[in-house]
């Protein structure tokens, strides 16, 4: 359908240019700036002298309350873009809640390995630091993954209504 | 591997990821061949020409 010289596929076009302008953006600040923080963190190591371990860095739990705060903040935004309640809602709250459950599961583990409560030489942690660190950067990752689809669908579903 | 990591990896990975799927599903759902997004509305000089059509798109 041609009106006025615009055609359908230059309106697509216009719109799918904005959506990626915005998911360009939200890539920008919402996960590359944000992340910026850790590397930041590992230049002053850097220049410090400081011995850099990534158990060392990652064990105050700054990487699952990132992970908690930006899947928070884009299930806020997915459920504000739209004006109903539809079954992806749901699955957005479901993602969440096991995103909300599992960072709190492991900031209570990585907390007990800084406990300083005197513990027999013998005990080890009940679970090694080394895995808590990949799981940290799984649950980020995912969080990054879950907040990139339904931010894309929430901007999406906004333009439609 | 512990149990408590292994609960918490099909909790913290399998449920968002498969949430994650099913938005990606839905972003790209066909939606018809006409876009929604276009509307022919009469022209305020209509009375000047009956047959003019003016295409507003927001």
């Amino acid at each position: 359908m041609v009106v006025n010289g615009i055609t359908e596929s230059d309106i697509r076009t216009t719109e799918n240019s904005s959506v990626l302008s915005e998911m360009i953006h939200w890539l920008l600040y919402s996960v590359a700036l944000s992340l910026l923080y850790f590397a930041l963190t590992l230049l002053v190591w850097w220049v410090t002298n400081h011995p850099v371990t990534w158990a060392e860095l990652l064990k105050s739990g700054g990487l699952v309350t990132y992970a908690s705060t930006l899947s928070s903040k884009t299930a806020g935004e997915y459920i504000k873009s739209g004006s109903r309640i539809t079954p992806l809602t749901s699955f957005c709250v479901f993602g969440l809640i096991c995103i909300l459950a599992s960072s709190a599961g492991v900031y209570g583990l990585l907390l007990s390995l800084g406990t300083a409560a005197p513990q027999p030489p013998s005990s080890a942690p009940f679970v090694a630091p080394e895995r808590l660190v990949e799981f940290s950067w799984s649950i980020a990752i995912v969080a990054i993954v879950y907040g990139f689809c339904f931010t894309l669908n929430g901007k999406i579903r906004a333009r439609q209504s | 591997m512990n149990w408590i990591l292994f609960a918490l990896s099909v909790i913290g990975i399998g449920g968002p990821l498969v949430s994650a799927f099913f938005a990606i599903l839905g972003t790209f759902k066909p939606h018809g061949k006409i876009s929604p997004r276009i509307h022919i509305v009469p022209s305020d000089s209509i009375i000047d020409s009956p047959s003019r059509l003016e295409v507003k798109t927001r």
